[in-house]
């Protein structure tokens, strides 16, 4: 009976971890993650040799960042 | 006992003193699921160290002993976050449910902050392009809500100061975004 108990305990806890490391791949073949870790590290150097990073509004005037913006185009653009 | 102290000595030193860093974050950071409520009271404990040391001991305290999320649910809020900072409109809402954790979140963008000259000077208080958005998280019916501000780029002098004149750094610098927790602007 123990042993019964225990092989069930066992199963449980690895099938639930089988589950969550589903979502983890999920998220870790997404294209929000490549996103993220592209946004995280790009960096665009300046007019006046200053580096800022790549998120779209950062620079924009108002029409253009409303243009980007309502589209999602930065990120839509991104594969 | 002696042993206990010790094993717990090693545990801490190990878990942040050294890295300023808890493990659970350090897990967010190697799958970037940075998202700001999510990792919270590490990232809060972590901030304090930038501004005072007894807040940080606190806070530390406190984390150290709160129920955390899994990984996978701090993955499912990064990715609408990021979905919702960089594609919807001012209003929009995402979420995303885990009926096994019985856990779910929420992301609404609040407000965008403009430039209406078009002019590289701002006049919007050096908040232009940020986006206000609110976090609600629910772990077996409890909820937690949230407010940050996330920007584009870093706020600076004479914008985000505390009481003593400095500049407030950011809560988290993730995926082209500066994130700055909302109570600091009460």
């Amino acid at each position: 009976m123990k042993k019964k108990a225990f092989i069930f305990i066992i199963l449980f806890l690895v099938s639930n971890n089988l589950k969550a490391e589903n979502n983890l791949e999920d998220w870790l073949s997404s294209k929000e993650y490549r996103f993220t870790v592209y946004m995280s590290k790009c960096k665009i150097e300046q007019l006046d040799g200053q580096y800022r990073n790549c998120n779209i509004f950062n620079n924009l005037r108002y029409k253009i960042l409303v243009d980007n913006f309502e589209l999602g185009k930065n990120f839509k653009e991104f594969k | 006992m002696r042993v206990f102290f010790l094993l717990f000595l090693v545990f801490f030193l190990n878990s942040c003193l050294l890295t300023g860093e808890t493990s659970s974050l350090r897990e967010s950071y190697k799958y970037s699921c940075l998202a700001p409520s999510m990792n919270y009271r590490s990232l809060d404990a972590k901030h304090s160290t930038k501004i005072h040391l007894v807040a940080w001991a606190k806070k530390y305290a406190v984390q150290a002993v709160s129920s955390e999320f899994k990984i996978e649910d701090k993955c499912s809020h990064t990715k609408i976050l990021i979905n919702a900072l960089y594609t919807q409109n001012d209003g929009s809402i995402l979420n995303w449910v885990n009926d096994r954790n019985k856990t779910s979140g929420k992301i609404k963008i609040l407000k965008t902050i403009y430039d209406t000259r078009g002019n590289s000077v701002s006049i919007s208080g050096g908040f232009r392009g940020c986006r206000e958005y609110s976090s609600r998280l629910i772990k077996n019916g409890e909820v937690s809500d949230y407010k940050f501000l996330a920007c584009p780029s870093a706020l600076g002098w004479g914008v985000f100061d505390d009481s003593s004149g400095f500049p407030i750094p950011a809560h988290l610098v993730f995926a082209g975004w500066h994130f700055y927790d909302y109570r600091f602007f009460k």
